[in-house]
């Protein structure tokens, strides 16, 4: 497959720093069923183009368990809403309850997506670039953090691997043994790691972490093109703050749920926001008319 | 004038005066000078090192003054300390910070507030100095080695330093990338005449680079001088550190007449063989190859056999095992050497049974695994309580315990300190506690995934003894290791790994007679003048 040129990048990381920032906002506040629809689609076919599908799989698989436990665990507890589905120990479940679970659990990972997406977008140089300056020390960490996954996973392996031919298996035999076995070779993985990091500390005092001043590497101008997506979101986030403002969309899901019909009016406004969740997409595409245009002339 | 000058520096850990780690010791290192520090583990080097570099010095008690550039460490500003005093530590893994190696490389200048103009300018010619440019976008976890030992070094070199300070940057690195990484603090060091203080246990490769070595002993410095002079004191003195001299340097000990110059590479070594009178060229070859006699081991019982094996990491991935047929014998030692990603580390997980063969059988006995960091094997905080829960889980006999403990004299000091926390010993030790927690489970197939990493001269000697002995209770032991040095000292059969199979095994005498490149710098240095020496 061919690798997903993600253009967006090419903006000024503090302006796609806003763009994911309201992206989220907007997604946690119109908690309206139909627009969080929306949001997760949008999300959703991004992450697909930025990791491919498999990885989106992965993701939503992962996220499965969380979600089936909020929609699970809401309707026990909650009794509100008028349509019960059915009755355990005279307590109804009601359909209004598992509908609120069900857009709770997706609430989360949409937040999950957009931020899996974010970091793609901001990486860990862009990150540290927009935040180093204000708050050094989360900036490094979460970049280390990073940088030394794939290493103590490989160093997991490796201690998986040694203390298997000692009977210490994660994969095979009882539950309660397995358990057992994990949290012998995840402490060990811990002690040896703290080790280890006395190194990395030193190493990054040798090379003047602690002197004050910072410059970096690679400086980011604003641009045309930037002023420009700042204002598109700017226009975008006075809409969407009117359109909250109207509480046209306000949703109740108790005791019954809010009456919605997909006419004129409210299919324009989903869709507007469908664009407004979609332009790092939009620009791809227009990245690559672009190109098409400038290679076809020749 | 003097760039580095020591005076009467003593210092000792916190503020445990009785047992200083340096002990009133005075050097010094002139401007442009290659210095090797040598020594055991424990000597004092790295502290040494730290001190000097001083931002990282550790904490303790110190008297007497290091002087940097005519100017007391202590008074040198921090910007000073940072971008005068380069430092490149042992492990290249720990030592990265940053994701990307361009932005591992302007680290250190970001951090001297350097304008991004400048920065760029400066990354961009190291990187083409270093040849990092065709790695330079990539991820960090993506390189080998010593890729990485050469981005720590650039990315130090990039700040300017007046002096680079090196502790043990090639234990890690495989021989191939050792020449490599040392090649180019050669170049440095001859091209931009930058001071350099290197410390090191292996001597094979770094001593005909230097031009002044510093042994150093208990925290005092026993000698000074050019490496000639050095070697000779090692020699006469029968310092532990001369185990590690060069392989020519240590044969020219033995035959040399004292009045020529002391050979440290192999074409001052095939020199000095060729100007040797015809009949001590036999008598070496006598009593060299006396030592060399191997054991004939296949009458032996089998220990472990691979029959058809193939492996691979996905369905549809390549073999990374590719029909690998091997049988171990009792009392065997079988070394593999090859270079990396040839499926060295896949084979041993295989044959560990920790992975399962996409095709083949596999039949073994109880098999015990040593990673090439033995900490990975310790899990409780003391030396006591890891013996006595192994002890435990083994089931076994704890009066045997005792036993298996008091034949090994060297693992009987290490299990005196029951108070000590495994992960503090030295690499030596850890081995050793290692080598005695998997002599507990009463293995019969013994795995070692490079042990002679990172050792000194007197461990691995302790390491070859323990191997010996291992081997004689008829235990099979297989060794995945790039010390080919060592691999001729110790094996019964040599295998080497190439393009995911197991070429060419055989004796040690035949194996590394008939390479031309990969075999030991004795087998370089007799090749054509005394024919079966390796």
């Amino acid at each position: 497959m061919k690798e997903y040129q993600n253009h967006f990048m090419q903006f000024h990381p503090g302006i796609t720093f806003i763009y994911f920032v309201t992206a989220v906002i907007f997604t946690v506040t119109f908690t309206h069923p139909a627009f969080l629809t929306v949001s997760a689609i949008m999300c959703s076919l991004y992450l697909i183009l930025l990791f491919g599908i498999k990885i989106f799989s992965k993701n939503l698989l992962y996220s499965a368990p969380m979600v089936l436990f909020i929609i699970i665990i809401n309707p026990l507890f909650n009794h509100r809403g008028i349509t019960p589905i059915l009755y355990i120990n005279d307590q109804p479940i009601t359909l209004e309850a598992v509908l609120y679970g069900l857009f709770t659990g997706l609430l989360i990972i949409c937040l999950l997506f957009w931020f899996k997406n974010m970091g793609s977008v901001i990486d860990s140089y862009r990150f540290l670039y927009l935040f180093g300056r204000f708050i050094p020390t989360i900036a490094l960490m979460t970049t280390m953090t990073i940088r030394f996954i794939p290493y103590f996973r490989r160093k997991l392996e490796e201690i998986q691997r040694t203390w298997h031919t000692l009977g210490v298996s994660t994969q095979s035999g009882k539950i309660k043994y397995r358990l057992n076995s994990g949290i012998k070779i995840m402490s060990v993985l811990v002690s040896v790691s703290l080790e280890n990091s006395i190194d990395t500390a030193d190493s990054m005092r040798a090379r003047g972490y602690n002197l004050k001043k910072k410059t970096h590497y690679h400086t980011y101008r604003f641009m045309v093109k930037d002023t420009l997506l700042l204002g598109i979101i700017l226009v975008f986030t006075i809409l969407l703050i009117m359109i909250k403002l109207t509480h046209r969309f306000d949703f109740n899901y108790y005791p019954k749920l809010t009456e919605f019909h997909l006419d004129l009016n409210n299919t324009l406004i989903l869709i507007c926001y469908g664009v407004f969740l979609g332009i790092p997409m939009i620009y791809n595409v227009l990245e690559g008319l672009r190109w098409h245009l400038l290679t076809s002339e020749n | 004038m003097a760039l580095i000058d020591i005076r009467e520096l003593t210092f000792s850990y916190g503020s445990n005066l009785s047992t200083p780690v340096l002990n009133n010791i005075s050097f010094s290192v002139d401007e442009g000078d290659f210095v090797l520090l040598c020594g055991p583990s424990a000597c004092g080097k790295t502290t040494l090192l730290k001190l000097i570099k001083h931002l990282i010095a550790p904490y303790g008690t110190k008297t007497g003054t290091i002087s940097v550039m005519d100017k007391n460490v202590d008074e040198l500003s921090e910007y000073d300390l940072v971008s005068q005093i380069g430092y490149v530590f042992q492990n290249p893994d720990h030592q990265i910070v940053c994701e990307k190696p361009f932005a591992e490389l302007a680290f250190g200048l970001e951090n001297l507030g350097l304008d991004s103009n400048e920065i760029r300018h400066r990354v961009a010619e190291m990187a083409s100095f270093f040849g990092i440019e065709h790695y330079f976008s990539r991820n960090v976890n993506e390189l080998s080695g010593g890729q990485k030992q050469l981005l720590n070094l650039a990315s130090v070199m990039l700040m300017q330093p007046k002096v680079l300070l090196l502790d043990e940057p090639t234990a890690m690195l495989d021989p191939i990338c050792t020449d490599e990484f040392l090649h180019m603090l050669d170049k440095v060091n001859k091209e931009m005449g930058l001071t350099i203080v290197i410390c090191e246990h292996n001597l094979e490769r770094v001593y005909s680079l230097v031009d002044k070595i510093c042994l150093m002993e208990n925290g005092t410095v026993k000698f000074s001088g050019n490496p000639e002079n050095g070697a000779a004191y090692m020699l006469e003195q029968k310092d532990v550190t001369s185990l590690s001299l060069p392989s020519s340097a240590a044969l020219f000990n033995k035959y040399g007449n004292n009045s020529s110059k002391v050979p440290f590479n192999v074409k001052e070594g095939k020199l000095w063989l060729k100007s040797l009178p015809p009949l001590q060229l036999e008598e070496i070859i006598k009593k060299e190859s006396k030592q060399n006699r191997t054991v004939d081991i296949s009458k032996n019982p089998v220990a472990f056999t691979m029959k058809n094996v193939y492996y691979r990491y996905s369905k549809h991935g390549p073999f990374v095992l590719d029909n690998i047929n091997l049988t171990g014998y009792q009392g065997e030692i079988l070394t593999i050497v090859g270079g990396n990603g040839t499926g060295k580390s896949t084979l041993l997980s295989v044959l560990s049974r920790y992975r399962k063969p996409t095709a083949g059988k596999i039949n073994t006995g109880k098999i015990g695994y040593l990673p090439q960091d033995p900490s990975l094997l310790f899990s409780e905080d003391t030396v006591g309580l890891e013996i006595s829960n192994t002890v435990f889980k083994s089931k076994l006999d704890p009066a045997k315990a005792n036993e298996l403990a008091d034949s090994f004299p060297s693992i009987a000091r290490i299990l005196n300190n029951t108070d000590t926390n495994p992960l503090d010993l030295s690499g030596g030790q850890k081995q050793l506690l290692a080598f005695y927690k998997l002599a507990l489970y009463d293995i019969e197939v013994l795995i070692l995934d490079e042990p002679v990493k990172g050792l000194d001269g007197l461990a691995k000697k302790e390491l070859y003894e323990i191997l010996k002995k291992f081997q004689s209770k008829g235990i099979c032991i297989v060794i995945v290791t790039h010390d080919l040095e060592f691999a001729a000292l110790v094996s019964n059969r040599i295998g080497m790994m190439f393009d995911n199979d197991i070429i060419s095994l055989d004796t040690p005498k035949d194996f590394f007679t008939s390479n031309y490149f990969y075999t030991t710098s004795r087998c370089k240095i007799s090749r054509g003048i005394l024919d079966g020496l390796y």
